[in-house]
């Protein structure tokens, strides 16, 4: 508590100015972590969000232990005229596909590659939007308005047809580019939460209070307006892990996505669409991770929202 | 209002021309070329394909090529299609209208339902029936569209048979029929791919309007509404609903790109002969006119729709039209 009243005592010398500050950027990223760890332990006694994390989590460890856990090699054919499309069984949970492949050790290398795009490439757009909507709100007028409207542009650009255009072209293109494609076609959204509430940070006294301490225009922005940003596009982000899931498993059935033969779960089902009539199992065990981690994910982004939003709660 | 639309019309414009500059492009930048398939024919030499690229005017430079194609954009004219050596404007004007019955049938349908479950919900929140929704409208969200598609087309169409597994129309039989017996025929092949579009777009709209009705209920004129002794049916239904409709419109606009994408997955799976196909077909044969010609109508499309969008919303709040 030193800090503040030298910095009020001392006339406004810039060096000394910036001494003062300190205190309060400390404070507001203090004060944001308890709100984050306070909406952690929200979450965790909210018996859907803790569901949700538990089914999340056993996802990456399933991913992540996949060489462990899969019975089969995932690429490698197990006997092409005896052991394909065989039906569920005692050796073969899940079945096998039309190139005699087991369907449970191609879903577990599945949920490390799909987790993997959607992970990252949410992550990467999430960075992307924060920085371009908080730079937008933070300095308003004609910049905001030039940098809004290039957004509205972007979103009226329908994602799909541009993945595709880029992926069809390209044809197959490797796991990175994958990743970078979605996430340069996936921030515009979060630039718009982004870009709101750095709006209504902008205006708060801290804020003033920084700018006439003498903290510029960088400063100011990365320590006292970027932490209030963290918390709604860390929702927006996890809404959008979801939504990569469910687009990726969707270009990898057209064959677009990841490229054989390296399994994910929409490329699963596109090997059974020829069969669909006769092996249902590789359409309906990818489609259940699918759906399952999309409700995981969207039911974490919903009580997420509550517990950083507690007044919003009854609304939701 | 004039100068509104006037402006919303050139920035339309806009973002309708520089989609299609980029993906111009995008297309030039990418490997492979049209003819593709002909130059895997041995007897195809290398003049012939000097000639052919000669003819399309494909061995200009690039900034030539963009130019005359800018100028016969202008023009009306959408080029000539590379692999079906047809006007692309033909090839366009057979797919659009398809895609459009699947979405308009889709839009239509899924808003109706949508307002209808959410208003219901809301009326009765906190009843069974609003909490079976809840889960229902949850799930659904949560389902890939492709996916879903295949799902019902697996159980309706390959199981139980009740509608045909894909296309628009029966091939054999339908030049012979009656014209109520085709319009029946495309109606039994829509129903699927329509059916698809129509349960994920409904699921998204109830769970908006619930929220927006819950959020209008506490409000003072539907308190006002409640002591004239209003039922508290035509006080949800009349009252509330109409207010809380106008975040719905909104959701309008956003579900158009959305919705465009959707049609290309479930375009796909049920081989429903649109746009979305039209434009698959296209960019692996590097038709480059034909892909050009379906950005340019699908963004227009979307572009048109959120203008759309907003003239409904002014209609639908006094409050806008001075705005």
């Amino acid at each position: 508590m030193r800090r503040p009243i030298r910095g009020c005592d001392v006339p406004s010398t810039p060096v000394i100015a910036s001494l003062s500050i300190p205190e309060p950027s400390n404070a507001i990223p203090l004060a944001q972590g308890t709100r984050l760890s306070q909406a952690a332990r929200a979450l965790w006694q909210d018996r859907a969000a803790r569901t949700a994390l538990v089914c999340l989590a056993a996802l990456v460890l399933a991913g992540v232990f996949a060489p462990l856990l899969s019975p089969y090699h995932p690429d490698v054919p197990l006997g092409i005229n005896t052991l394909n499309l065989r039906p569920p069984s005692a050796g073969h949970w899940l079945g096998t596909d039309p190139a005699s492949r087991d369907v449970l050790s191609r879903m577990l290398y599945g949920t490390r590659v799909s987790l993997a795009i959607a992970l990252l490439s949410a992550l990467l757009a999430s960075c992307m939007g924060l920085m371009y909507g908080g730079v937008a709100g933070y300095a308003g007028g004609a910049l905001d308005s030039a940098m809004m409207r290039a957004i509205d542009a972007l979103l009226s650009i329908p994602r799909v047809l541009l993945l595709i255009t880029v992926l069809a072209l390209w044809g197959n293109v490797s796991v990175f580019s994958l990743v970078l494609v979605l996430a340069v076609t996936g921030w515009f959204g979060v630039s718009r939460i982004a870009r709101a509430e750095a709006m209504a940070a902008r205006t708060r006294e801290y804020v003033t209070a920084a700018r006439a301490l003498g903290a510029g225009h960088v400063q100011t922005f990365v320590r006292h307006v970027l932490p209030h940003l963290v918390g709604p596009v860390l929702v927006a982000a996890t809404i959008s892990v979801g939504q990569v899931v469910i687009l990726e498993a969707g270009l990898s059935y057209l064959g677009y996505g990841v490229p054989q033969p390296n399994p994910t779960w929409g490329s699963i089902i596109r090997d059974g669409r020829e069969t669909l009539s006769t092996a249902w199992w590789l359409t309906l065990f990818p489609g259940i991770a699918l759906v399952g981690t999309a409700l995981a994910v969207n039911t974490l982004a919903d009580r997420l929202r509550a517990a950083l939003n507690p007044r919003q709660l009854p609304a939701q | 209002m004039a100068a509104f639309l006037l402006r919303r019309a050139i920035q339309g414009l806009a973002i309708v021309f520089t989609v299609v500059t980029f993906t111009f492009v995008l297309i030039h930048a990418a490997p492979g070329e049209p003819f593709g398939a002909l130059l895997e024919d041995p007897r195809f030499t290398m003049a012939m394909r000097e000639q052919l690229r000669a003819r399309y005017g494909l061995d200009r430079p690039l900034p030539e090529q963009y130019a005359r194609y800018v100028a016969k954009i202008a023009s009306g004219d959408l080029d000539i299609s590379l692999s079906k050596l047809r006007p692309v404007r033909a090839i366009l004007a057979e797919a659009l209208p398809r895609t459009l019955l699947l979405m308009s049938v889709a839009l239509a349908v899924g808003f109706a339902l949508g307002i209808g479950v959410g208003a219901l919900q809301a009326w009765r929140v906190g009843s069974r029936t609003d909490r079976v929704f809840v889960r229902l409208t949850v799930a659904i969200a949560a389902v890939p569209d492709f996916w879903l598609a295949l799902a019902l087309m697996l159980v309706f169409a390959v199981k139980l048979q009740w509608f045909p597994v894909t296309g628009i129309v029966d091939d054999a039989m339908h030049p012979f029929l009656s014209p109520f017996g085709k319009a029946k025929d495309v109606l039994r092949h829509l129903v699927l791919p329509a059916g698809t579009l129509t349960i994920l777009v409904a699921a998204v709209v109830a769970r908006h309007q619930r929220a927006a009705l819950l959020d209008v209920l506490p409000d003072d004129f539907v308190r006002t509404a409640r002591a004239k002794g209003l039922s508290e049916r035509a006080v949800v239904m009349r009252h509330a609903l109409r207010n809380a409709l106008l975040p719905t419109i909104t959701l309008l606009g956003l579900a158009l790109p959305s919705l465009v994408g959707g049609a290309v997955f479930v375009e796909s799976v049920f081989s429903w002969p649109g746009m979305g196909r039209t434009a698959l077909d296209a960019l692996s044969a590097r038709d480059y006119p034909v892909v050009l010609g379906t950005v340019l109508v699908g963004t227009s499309f979307v572009v048109v729709g959120s203008i759309l969008t907003d003239l409904l919303y002014a209609a639908a709040d006094p409050r806008m039209r001075r705005a």
